[in-house]
């Protein structure tokens, strides 16, 4: 027979290995990582065009044939719940420009025949190459080499 | 009393080794859908699966250029249908297009809005989505995005 008092032992020492232990090896402080979790699309007029929502978008960006269409890219760190589908706080929002340089944005047009892009890590300019066509533009937040977040591809047309 | 105790004993082994690295969720549980079902937002059914392996009632049709709204409900086993929300919060709704240029799935609360963008025959597969993993995957669907 064991005795409570056995038991009682017993039980703390399994719970100090559970939540106490780890390696004894010390281990270098490691830097924050920024945790991005969305990305918003606005014009050159702060006007929001698209803004994702985990796996897809809500909105999407019509680029004018004559003129072509700047935007300016903005980074959430705040995610909403699957059903929740409202745009993510403004308070929330971010731009590359307030993070250090070694954040950087590439930005990938899947049919370049379609539209082209050209910017930097704040935004840039969408060039339309065919008028009443499609395609989809992919964001890639890397830290130096290293992807960081990478949005699900936007669906845009050329009008 | 022998075995009370050892009983005890095996669960503060199983409590201690989950603590910590393994915190308690609240866990929901699966869909558990036996057929998913593609309304229009009239009500009207445009297409339905049988037994999830293929579609009756054809295929869905989208202009460039514009967006058609539609409402996935799903059957139990018992053959009752039911609503994504009735379950919760953890489930969504997602859209594999085959030409992910053609046509976009935007899914809202209690419907999506599915846009065309460039007209294409292609296809479509829609996935209940619960938390980190698919419940429910349908077969692929015909979709047409139509010249305006």
């Amino acid at each position: 027979m064991i005795s409570a008092s056995r038991v009682a032992v017993l039980a703390a020492v399994v719970f100090l290995a559970a939540c106490g232990g780890g390696s004894d090896t010390p281990t270098a402080p490691a830097r924050p990582t920024l945790q991005l979790r969305e990305i918003v699309i606005t014009d050159s007029a702060s006007r929001v065009l698209s803004f994702s929502h985990r796996d897809h978008w809500h909105g999407f960006p019509v680029v004018p044939m004559s003129s072509g269409l700047n935007v300016r890219v903005f980074y959430s760190t705040d995610q909403r719940d699957p059903d929740d589908h409202d745009m993510p706080a403004r308070t929330s929002w971010i731009t590359m420009d307030t993070l250090s340089a070694e954040y950087n944005v590439r930005t990938v047009i899947s049919d370049t025949t379609v539209a082209r892009f050209s910017g930097d890590r704040r935004g840039g300019l969408f060039t339309g190459m065919r008028a009443n066509s499609a395609s989809v533009v992919s964001f890639v937040v890397r830290r130096g080499t290293a992807t960081l977040f990478e949005a699900p591809p936007l669906n845009f047309t050329v009008r | 009393m022998r075995y009370a105790h050892r009983a005890f004993m095996i669960g503060v082994l199983a409590c201690g080794a989950a603590a910590c690295e393994h915190p308690i969720a609240v866990i929901t549980p699966h869909i558990e859908a036996s057929e998913l079902l593609v309304r229009d937002t009239s009500g009207r059914l445009l297409a339905q699966t049988v037994d999830n392996q293929r579609w009756t009632g054809g295929s869905i049709e989208v202009p460039a250029g514009d967006s058609l709204p539609l409402m996935i409900r799903l059957l139990d086993f018992q053959g009752r249908e039911f609503s994504l929300e009735s379950r919760g919060s953890d489930y969504s709704v997602r859209m594999d297009i085959e030409q992910a240029a053609s046509a976009v799935w935007e899914p809202l609360t209690r419907f999506g809005w599915l846009r065309g963008f460039a007209p294409a025959t292609t296809r479509i597969r829609i996935q209940i989505w619960h938390t980190d993993h698919p419940d429910f995957i349908t077969p692929w669907l015909p979709l047409t995005v139509r010249s305006r």
